[in-house]
Parts: structure tokens; sequence; C-alpha cells
């Protein structure tokens, strides 16, 4: 028999890749009469079956949100854009931009520096921001350049007036305002970056007389609070409730799931009259708790389906932690028997 | 047919809120919180499957959603996500291996001279068989080379599918089967005087 061609396609299938039409019913049609493929199938059926153990009491740490948390710095988004104080300004950039190099050498440095890796990025990754979360931009006169989109060691202290949503608002919409209209409307929904002002602080030059206010606007990116800090809605706190729930259950299920599958393929006892179901009773106890706190928490929350799973695996979880030591087949056959007339696999699959 | 429930139980565990996505680009720190904590577990256990330790699994999980916390705004999709962040994942595990390379391994000969039976008692304990099976399928993991043990640990442990695979690793198709059959075979090799003993 040609068996070569099936080989693939028997891997294939049990890897769920192989639907009717790309010939599951035709490999399923040899396994029948084919006695080593169907031997190679049931080996790698077990090997499947060993591998779905491995993960399965692998969690992760309870606490890892939290020290999410802690690591989730806050993170600034900067915006420099410098507005002119009254239409006459005039002085060229050059001028302001080695003044501002002689007045705020380390910031100019950092600036250039940011500038040069910026720019550089800004080339090689047009509209994508690696970061995601800094913004710079530097107008002089009737002209706006954009530096970079990282970040800059503008420093609060180094400011000195504060300007409005306002001032800036009236800024980016003013003709002289020159960008790429889809960062152009970014800055006019003072959102640039997708994220929004809340803060503009103005830097002023020393020289008043130059009629020119450089103005750095730090855009705060909402997110640089510590997620979870801000206090959610009622109705966000339901959702939040309800999706944890949903977790909780799937997690339960699939466990569930597993230990129907062990407790279907337990074995006899080599030479004796009982199962070794010891593994399985250990692992029903620890479900059965968890399934009575679940069923409680879906009746509580109205998602009657949730809880009418969770009732129905239920009493199966109780068989199998309750049985005895040494289970004689019989009882085994009878609860395995009630599990297939019952399909609790398939509702678990189905849900 | 064993484990056809894992196509349904991964789009159950996708059901997330629809704009969910949409909401953490926005900068929505609750929409965050649920992708973590929808993802996380899943997340972990890829890791861990990939380098067998508890805490380095959390230290690269931690760093992962940091990855994606930052890089949010390039997510795309939200049935894309757990593959999104599955890609991130990959990208942290594969730095962290250049930078640590595994430690010598133990030889064919050790894993083959544990016995997973005791002597002095005839019915072994399912526990620590179960303990021993895990222990010795991570030695086995760990053999097989990096490209392997990915594209084994995401199909054979985490059900995804070639699709999904080829997405995250950037491999075609044909490349996932060949390298997953020879994975197979390894690891059967590694295993089979465990896989033997337990079909008794």
């Amino acid at each position: 028999m040609n068996c070569e061609k099936y080989l693939n396609l028997i891997d294939d299938l049990i890897e769920g890749e192989l639907s009717v039409e790309q010939g599951a019913g035709q490999v399923n049609s040899h396994l029948q009469i084919c006695p080593e493929c169907a031997a190679y199938y049931k080996t790698l059926e077990q090997e499947k079956e060993i591998y779905a153990h491995y993960l399965f009491d692998v969690e992760p740490p309870t606490d890892m949100w939290t020290k999410f948390q802690a690591k989730a710095k806050p993170e600034a988004e900067a915006v420099s854009l410098q507005i002119p104080e009254t239409a006459n300004a005039s002085s060229g950039w050059k001028t302001n931009i080695a003044r501002f190099f002689r007045l705020y050498p380390a910031l100019g440095f950092a600036l250039v520096l940011v500038a040069a890796f910026g720019i550089a990025l800004w080339k090689f990754a047009p509209g994508e921001n690696p970061n995601g979360d800094e913004y710079i931009a530097e107008k002089e006169s009737n002209n706006v350049r954009e530096i970079a989109p990282q970040s800059g060691e503008i420093k609060e202290n180094e400011t000195e007036n504060l300007l409005t949503k306002d001032d800036i608002d009236k800024f980016v919409a003013s003709p002289k305002f020159v960008k790429s209209g889809d960062q152009k409307n970014k800055f006019l929904n003072g959102k640039p970056n997708g994220k929004t002002i809340n803060k503009l602080v103005a830097v002023k030059t020393p020289k008043a007389n130059e009629k020119t206010i450089s103005a750095v606007a730090v855009a705060v990116d909402k997110r640089q609070k510590a997620p979870g800090i801000a206090q959610p809605s009622e109705e966000q706190l339901r959702q939040l409730q309800l999706s944890n729930l949903e977790k909780a259950t799937t997690e339960q299920f699939e466990k569930i799931e597993l230990l129907l599958r062990s407790f279907r393929n337990a074995r006899r006892v080599e030479g004796a009259d009982f199962y070794d179901v010891g593994y399985e009773k250990q692992q029903a106890r620890k479900l059965l708790e968890r399934n009575v706190w679940l069923r409680q928490m879906a009746g509580s929350y109205g998602t009657l389906y949730t809880e009418e799973i969770l009732d129905k695996v239920e009493p199966f979880l109780l068989d199998i932690a309750n049985l005895e030591n040494n289970p004689l087949p019989e009882k085994i056959q009878d609860i395995k028997e009630r599990v297939r007339n019952q399909n609790i696999i398939a509702s678990l699959q189905i849900y | 047919m064993l484990y056809d429930s894992s196509v349904e139980i991964k789009n159950l565990m996708d059901s997330l809120p629809d704009d969910l996505l949409s909401r953490a680009q926005r900068g929505d720190e609750e929409a965050f919180g649920l992708i973590f904590a929808h993802h996380h577990r899943f997340i972990y256990k890829f890791i861990y499957a990939m380098v067998g330790d508890e805490s380095v699994a959390e230290e690269l999980t931690q760093e992962t959603f940091l990855g994606a916390y930052k890089g949010i705004s390039s997510a795309r999709g939200e049935s894309k996500l757990r593959t999104w962040l599955c890609g991130i994942a990959k990208n942290t595990v594969y730095k962290f291996m250049r930078s640590h390379r595994r430690q010598a391994l133990k030889t064919d000969d050790e894993v083959e001279s544990i016995n997973v039976v005791d002597e002095k008692n005839s019915l072994p304990d399912r526990q620590f068989l179960n303990k021993e099976l895990n222990r010795l399928i991570q030695s086995a993991l760990e053999k097989l080379d990096d490209d392997k043990r990915l594209i084994f640990t995401l199909k054979e442990l985490q059900h995804l599918s070639y699709n999904e695979i080829s997405e995250i690793t950037g491999y075609s198709i044909p490349k996932l089967k060949t390298d997953l059959h020879r994975a197979k075979a390894e690891m059967r090799q590694r295993l089979a005087p465990l896989l033997l003993g337990g079909q008794k």
C-alpha cells in the first residue's frame, strides 16, 4: 500500500489542519484499512496527550500586573514650538538657534542629539514612532520644522511662561503653521501623535525686544499614569470583572476538559482489578472548589449560560474527587459513560 | 481526535471587547489592563516553554508587555492581537537567548537513565510521574534548536494554526510543517523510553 503520500496528511490531520476538501475523509478511510498508518496516528495522538500536560500546571505569578504597573514608568510627550509674539517677528532662525545654544547649552546639545537620531528614525521609518510616546517640533517665525519624534531634555524649571491651549490652537490653526496635513490635523485636535496636550509651557528668550517666544508644549501622554490608578466608572468596573470572570471560566473549562480526557484514558493497574486515578482525584478536588466559586460568581453576574455549564460539570468533579483510593472498574466506567452521554466535553468546547 | 477544542478555546480567549485595541491606542489604561489580563497567561506559558525557567519567563513576559505598551500604536486589529503579542514575545525570547546562551545540556544518557517508576513501589504516584514527565519534556525541548523549539511550542503546546505561526515567525507554511515534523521526531526519539513506559 502506498502510505508515503498519507504521512504528511496524517500530520496535518492530527494538527487539525486538514479539511474534508483537503482530504480528511480520504485519510480517515485509509487509517481504517492500514494498520501501520493507524499505529502512526495513534502514536501522534498519544504524544499530543502527553505534551498537553506539560503546560497544564504552569501558571504566571498572580502579582504580574502589579509588577508591570511599577515598571511602566511615566513617559512624557514633548512638543516644542516657537510662536511669534507679534506679527512682525522677523529675526532669522539661525540667529535664534545660535542664541538658544548660547543661553541653554545643555538643552541645546540635547536637542541636537535628539534631532540627529530623530531625523534618522524619521527618514527610515516614516510615520512610525518606535517609542510611540514623544514628539518634538520647532517653529521659527512662520515656518514649523519637525526636529524629531524623540525625547528632549525639557525641564519645567527652564521654562518661564505657561501658554494656554488656546494659544497653541490659534498658532497651529494659523496659515503660518506649515505642516503636512495629517500632522497638522493632529495638532489642530490638540493630539500630536494621537495624545492630548494638557500642559503647555513657554520658554521665553531673554531678549524680549526680539519679539519672539520659543514655546515648548509638553503633551503629557495619558498612558504615563500607572495603569489602574485612574478610578474606573461603575460600568467599566463591571466590564472588567466580567472579563476576569470570563477568563477564569475559560481557564477552568480548559483544565476540566484536560482532566476529563485524562480520566477517560485512565488505565487499569497492571495485574490488579482497579484503576489508578490518584492524579485525577487530586485535580478534581482543586477544580471543584474553584468551580463552586465561579458558578456563584456567574450567578451573581447573570451570565446564565456560563453558570449552566459550570453547574453541569460540577457533579463529575464531585464524583471523581470522591472516588475511593482503588476504585473498581464499574465506578470508573459509570463516570466515563455519563461524561460521554451528557456530551460534557462537547459542551466545554462549544462554550 | 485529541485537543480539537483548542481552536474554540483560543477564539474564546480572544473574545475581547471590540474596541479594546483602539481604546488602548488612545491611552485608555483600563483597556490595556484588559489586554494584559486576557493575554499574559498565554504569553507566559509560551515563554516558559521556550526558556524553561519560571523567573526568566516572568521577566520576559513583563518585557514583552512593556514593549507592547510602548508600541501599542503599531498593533493592527483585535483579531491579530495575540499574534502580535506573540511576535514581540518571540523577539524578546530570542534576544534573551542570544545574550544568555543556554548552559550545557543534559546528555541523552541522563534522560534515559531517569527511572520514572519507583522500584520499591509497584504503584507509581501519578503526580510524581507527571512532574518527571514535564521535566523530561523540558529537557528534550531544550535540545531542539531555537527555531524548532519555537515552532514546536507554538503548534504542539499552544495549538496555534500554521497561519498564525507563519505570521509570528515569518516562515512559510511548508517550512513550518517540515520543521515541526523534524521537531516531533527528535522529541519522540529523546522521550522514547518514557513514551514506551507510559503506554504500559
